[in-house]
């Protein structure tokens, strides 16, 4: 009931800045001419007389709405109840613009949270008033409601109400529900104290406190000296150490607090509750799950042993794992470059899927300007049918980065816009497997393009090993990440765990994940969990990126053999792809997958995409355009290393 | 206690729990009379021996913090362990009056009166079994863990100055004990790296707020401090008859005697946080000394409380040495009836520690009369257990004017100390009562309150309280409410000390103004027995006391604004004019205010209990 209202109003925007994060970047230096958001097609501000316009317009909408349907919602015939949906469809739309909005206030700047706190006191009171109908609907009986179903306005709401019922598979106990029993609002307090701390930590460098973050970007950037990376790692990783029993607190809060819920909705695991709202049965799940770790020796530890031997190691030291490669060339994309990638990429595919992306950038709907404040990591945020969804990151000029950020949110981008223009506010609410889908398919699409346009071997041979650097952490090291949350998940039904507890498990995992060709690191990797906001503000969300990844190897793999079928075959890929990206909610994941000849509840499925990624790796190992000796790269690189 | 031992012992109360949850759940309405005294004394066994192992893991925190884990983890257990008793006082708190007016007749129950009247009352605001288990698991992932989080954080706070970083509580004893150069570097420090808790204090502080708001609307509570008042067994009308009363009393009380302080020394302002003692030279005073001296004091008012004082050092129950990694402040846990209360404090030798002795051991001598009445009804509310102890240090204080070849010095600290004392508890408590209950209507009215605005609100209460001639404009000063836990961890706690303090002044006045010493001694000694299980107001009755009164609270305000007087009048004479040491000045309470509060407050199972 209320947690897929509570759901749909704050958290769907979906990140691209997967579970680690030196990704996230900062600026280039030639950042000239960086895109910010312009919100005034929305509202010109937190004043802006609209906005209260707005909002007496959906209190006036709700009045009427209590008044004429509070308590009736069993009486309804079937056209009734649809027409009543189609109203409370507005009405929600309405205030899920607002409350979009002051979202994205909060994002461009945490600043703002404050200023907010009003509106969005306003916009939870105008919800809970309504609330009476999701719960009517629930409450309804099987019976009745197929009876009231005949009627077509009620059918064309099928999958919503689908959704509305299925929050109430395992509802709270009378009494126990959150709102009830006062505790609403501690986990959001939980969870708002652990952004505020990341974004408050400090430490001394060269005798001045600087932010965590700044340092912690700036290393990412893989421009500094080793020795100074270094002792910037140990800086950080000392800091990370000395609030790690902070963090444990609050990861012990979350958890705990989710425990506590699911043993009284009697979910049989503490990640039943998002396997539903993925709508994925809980065996899908330990299927992807068991297929991707027995693929870690052929694949993610493969890779590493490949890189070791470029760099001409035995073991890569931890803080090198993301180091550059001998002998690649890193070509910096300025934003407009990036832009023109992208969209190049997509009109390569379907000049639909360009067209949108192109206003999404003309309109200023995104923004990649570093600030102070700005929420670190990147989202795409709809706001509803009535406006193209908004866009943020910081760009970083990695070329990368122009495929896993700019390409990954505008991929989101365009999905939205998409899907909220065929189905409306309710039936857009995709899950999140389907979602990353969308958007790890478009970072695909503009590899392939970054691949196209490198110049020299080089720069291909970096552009590959990112490619797969990029497909082994969304797929196998998110999976690794789900494993960790697990682990903690399970042991903390036994009471909470110590910092060095949880940290144990993390080691662990990540071991497992890199293989023997990685050795241990330091504080810095001991205690990187507490960096990791998704353990803490969406518990077991990581495996969606895994699944998506998985869905969209398999996908990209049907792409290119129909594209090497002919442009008929390549034709039909893309119309079945646009009605995949279309159909919203109306279709469950396995349905979706049916017109590919994919299925998800085969072991087959789940191989195939570890199959691309595999070919990406023999790639690697084999160029298939000509490069260098390996061994002249390896002396060079043992030169490097020696200094 | 070894790990084995509080693990059988936990097994045990969890099966003892289930086999009373077996035979009373249910059916708490059907019992006779006597059949419901016979349940609560089993019941009374089961929560005893929990609060023996809630004591045992709440002391071993105090003794290293390190082992905050374990012993959450050891209360997580415990809790669970209890849960299948839990419903008893619930049901007893929900049962309809008419069904609960017939059991009374019965003798039997009479005894545990005290506790049924608490129950009852505490009843109208419990709620159904499921929802109080419920909120109990969230509380440890709620409430308790943010007041542990709280904890953490300020303790992780480091000073740092002479060459080393210094905790806060070092930092606060420093600030109170050390010498002037020493004291400066302090202060400068502490007032350098505050501002960095405070933001994070801000956000706890306001988390609990809407957690106590969520908490308060769902139990009927009406007022923030509603629930503070049920717990202590106390009418709101009383406790705001009292803090209209020492409002009105402010200008006679720290006013004048911050005015008196300004003009004396020629300055405009004083920094707030000058304390008296600052005029008084330092007394040392051995720990066998201040033994002696407290027991000799608890025998002469009575042998039998003299008895118990020693006991405490002859069983040694109590931990008065200063070590490293030991937590700073003074507290005496109740521990349970059957087993003797514990005193934990830091001996430092000065002559406010003698006081600190005299004050737990008077906690400590309440508790053990107190507990004769069961473990369920030794539970004295605080402001009733405040007194004892402020009657304790006045006693004291007695015996140490007394003496025949006291010098016009050493009077002077002694005066010094206990002026510095009234200002914290009657004054000081009731700006913190005050602030805790702007702070939680301001919340009410507008969501979350940033750290700049608890410090406005904080200086707002401040300046009514100390008046014109202080100066609150030091961060220290500013920004003192993050260095109070009591916000965080018990809402509205603070007035117990405020009302101690006056009717500790009101019964001293009697004492020393009966004829028959030993019949007001025999009274007391009652009081102190009945202390959990008659309510305050009719405690006080008993020696004709209304605390309903005005005219109660505005005499004992009226002595203490003469013992500040007699103060300022001694100083006068012994210096016409006095230099203030700089501005350094930096306030930090005694024991009531500082870091630990000085009562531990038993943690039994249920809220109603």
């Amino acid at each position: 009931m209320s947690i897929r209202r509570a759901f749909r109003d704050v958290s769907r925007r979906h990140s691209a800045r997967r579970a680690f994060g030196d990704a996230a970047g900062t600026p280039a230096n030639d950042n000239g001419g960086l895109p910010e958001w312009d919100l005034s097609r929305l509202y010109k501000g937190l004043d802006d007389k609209k906005l209260a316009r707005d909002m007496r317009r959906v209190d006036v909408l709700t009045d009427k709405f209590v008044k004429e349907y509070e308590g009736t919602v069993a009486w309804m015939s079937g056209e009734e109840l649809g027409n009543a949906i189609a109203e409370y469809e507005k009405i929600e739309e309405q205030r899920g613009r607002i409350t979009r909005y002051l979202g994205l206030l909060e994002m461009q700047s945490i600043h703002n949270v404050s200023r907010t706190g009003a509106a969005q006191k306003w916009a939870e009171q105008a919800g809970a008033r309504t609330m009476f109908f999701e719960e009517g609907i629930q409450e309804l009986k099987e019976s009745d409601l197929m009876t009231k179903m005949m009627s077509p306005e009620l059918a064309r709401y099928a999958p919503w109400l689908a959704a509305v019922r299925a929050g109430n598979r395992h509802p709270m106990p009378e009494g126990l529900d959150d709102t009830q029993s006062g505790y609403a609002d501690n986990l959001a307090a939980w969870r708002r104290f652990y952004s505020e701390t990341i974004a408050d930590m400090t430490v001394m460098h060269r005798g001045r406190a600087k932010s965590f973050n700044a340092l912690q970007d700036k290393m990412g950037e893989g421009t500094m000296e080793e020795k100074e990376r270094d002792a910037t790692r140990a800086l950080l990783g000392a800091e990370m150490k000395r609030q790690a029993d902070t963090f444990a607190m609050i990861y012990n809060a979350i958890t705990g607090d989710g425990l506590i819920d699911a043993q009284r909705r009697g979910y049989t695991r503490p990640d039943q509750e998002v396997n539903n709202q993925n709508n994925l049965d809980n065996e899908t799940v330990d299927l992807m799950f068991d297929t991707v770790k027995a693929s870690y020796a052929r694949l993610s530890h493969r890779y590493y042993r490949w890189r070791a031997g470029q760099m001409a190691l035995e073991k890569i030291p931890a803080a090198d794992v993301r180091a550059a490669l001998p002998e690649e060339e890193t070509r910096r994309y300025s934003f407009d470059e990036a832009r023109r990638t992208v969209l190049r990429a997509f009109r390569r595919f379907s000049p639909r899927f360009a067209r949108i992306a192109e206003k999404i950038f003309r309109e200023g709907h995104v923004d990649a300007a570093p600030r102070d404040g700005k929420t670190p990591g990147a989202y795409a945020a709809p706001v509803g049918p009535s406006s193209l969804p908004y866009i943020i990151l910081t760009h970083s000029g990695k070329a990368e980065s122009v495929a896993d950020t700019l390409g990954h949110e505008i991929g989101h981008g365009v999905h939205y816009a998409l899907v909220e223009k065929s189905r409306g506010y309710f039936m857009s609410d995709v899950s999140t497997p389907l979602a990353e889908t969308a958007s790890v398919f478009a970072e695909m699409l503009v590899f392939d393009e970054l691949l196209r346009q490198a110049r020299t071997p080089g720069e291909q041979k970096g552009l590959r090993a990112a490619r797969v650097e990029n497909m082994l952490s969304t797929c196998l090291q998110q999976l690794s990440y789900y494993d960790f949350e697990k682990r903690v998940h399970d042991k903390r039904k036994d009471g909470e765990l110590t910092a060095e507890e949880i940290s144990d498990i993390w080691v662990d995992t990540q071991r497992e994940y890199y293989g023997p060709a990685v050795a241990d690191g330091d504080d810095y990797d001991r205690y990187y969990w507490t960096q990791v906001p998704h353990f803490f503000d969406t518990p077991f969300y990581v495996y969606s990126y895994a699944l998506a990844q998985q869905l969209v190897s398999g996908l990209y793999r049907c792409y290119k053999e129909a594209e090497a079928e002919g442009d008929d075959a390549r034709a039909a890929f893309v119309e079945n792809y646009m009605t995949l990206l279309e159909s919203g909610t109306t279709k469950n994941l396995y349905e979706t997958f049916r017109p590919f000849d994919l299925d998800p509840e085969t072991p087959a499925f789940w191989e195939a995409g570890l199959d691309l990624m595999e070919k990406y790796i023999d790639e690697l190992e084999t160029p298939p355009a000509p490069a260098r000796a390996p061994k002249k790269t390896a002396k060079k690189n043992a030169r490097r290393h020696s200094r | 206690m070894a790990r084995g031992d509080i693990d059988a012992a936990i097994d045990a109360i969890r099966r003892d729990a289930e086999a009373f949850g077996k035979t009373y759940r249910g059916r708490v309405d059907q019992l006779s009379g006597a059949e419901l005294a016979e349940a609560i004394s089993v019941y009374e066994t089961i929560v005893e021996r929990a609060d023996i192992i809630d004591a045992y893991a709440e002391l071993s925190v105090c003794a290293d913090a390190t082992q905050d884990v374990a012993s959450a983890r050891l209360r997580e257990k415990l809790n669970a362990a209890l849960k299948d008793s839990a419903f008893f006082s619930y049901d007893i708190g929900r049962m309809p009056e008419t069904d609960i007016i017939t059991k009374y007749a019965a003798p039997e129950l009479a005894r545990y009166a005290g506790w049924l009247g608490q129950v009852r009352d505490a009843g109208r605001h419990i709620l159904p079994d499921d929802v109080e288990t419920y909120r109990q698991e969230k509380a440890a992932v709620g409430e308790n863990m943010w007041q542990r989080l709280y904890d953490r954080l300020r303790q992780d706070m480091r000073y740092v100055f002479d060459g080393r970083a210094h905790t806060p509580d070092e930092t606060q004893d420093i600030l109170r004990h050390g010498d002037d150069a020493q004291r400066r570097r302090a202060y400068h420090a502490f007032n350098r790296e505050n501002g960095v808790l405070r933001k994070k204090a801000a956000f706890i502080i306001s988390t609990l707020a809407q957690l106590k708001y969520n908490e308060d609307c769902q139990r009927d509570y009406e007022h923030p401090e509603d629930e503070r008042h049920v717990a202590n067994n106390m009418q709101k009308k009383t406790v705001d008859t009292m803090v209209t009363e020492i409002r009105a009393a402010y200008p006679q009380l720290a006013h004048r005697y911050y005015a008196w302080l300004a003009a004396k020394t020629g300055e405009d302002k004083v920094p707030d946080g000058t304390r008296v003692t600052a005029l008084s030279p330092q007394f040392p005073v051995s720990f066998d000394t201040a033994r002696d001296k407290v027991v000799a004091v608890f025998s002469a008012f009575a042998p039998e409380h003299g008895r118990i004082a020693q006991s405490f050092f002859d069983d040694r129950r109590i931990d008065a040495a200063p070590r490293a990694g030991k937590q700073s402040g003074a507290f005496m846990h109740p521990v349970a009836a059957s087993a003797a209360p514990y005193i934990f404090l830091n001996y430092k030798g000065k002559a406010e520690d003698v006081l600190t002795l005299a004050h737990e051991t008077g906690h400590g001598v309440h508790q053990t009369l107190a507990a004769r009445a069961g473990h369920l009804q030794s539970d004295t509310p605080l402001p009733v257990a405040e007194t004892a102890s402020l009657f304790a240090e006045r006693l004291l204080s007695d015996a140490l004017l007394a003496r025949d070849n006291i010098t016009d010095a050493e009077r002077h600290a002694i005066l010094a100390r206990q002026a510095d004392r009234m200002l914290n508890t009657v004054v000081r408590m009731t700006t913190v009562f005050t602030f805790e209950q702007r702070l939680h209507a301001e919340h009410r009215d507008t969501g979350e309150l940033s750290g700049e605005r608890l410090t406005a609100l904080w200086v707002g209460a401040l300046r009514e309280s100390l008046g014109p001639a202080v100066d609150f404009s030091a961060p220290s000063s500013r920004n003192h409410w993050v260095h109070m836990p009591q916000l965080v961890h018990t809402p509205f706690y603070s007035y117990a000390y405020a009302f101690g303090e006056c009717m500790a002044a009101v019964l001293h006045d009697m004492y020393k103004n009966s004829d028959d010493k030993k019949a007001f001694a025999d009274k007391y000694t009652r009081f102190l027995e009945d202390g959990g299980r008659r309510s305050p107001a009719a405690l006080y009755d008993a020696f004709g006391i209304d605390i309903d009164d005005p005219a109660v609270w505005r005499r004992g305000t009226a002595l203490i604004a003469r013992q500040l007087q007699d103060f300022m009048d001694l100083d006068d004479k012994l210096a016409p004019r006095r230099r203030l040491t700089p501005a350094f000045n930096a306030r930090t309470g005694r024991a009531p205010a500082n870091d630990k509060t000085s009562r531990r407050k038993k943690q039994g199972p249920g809220r109603a209990a």
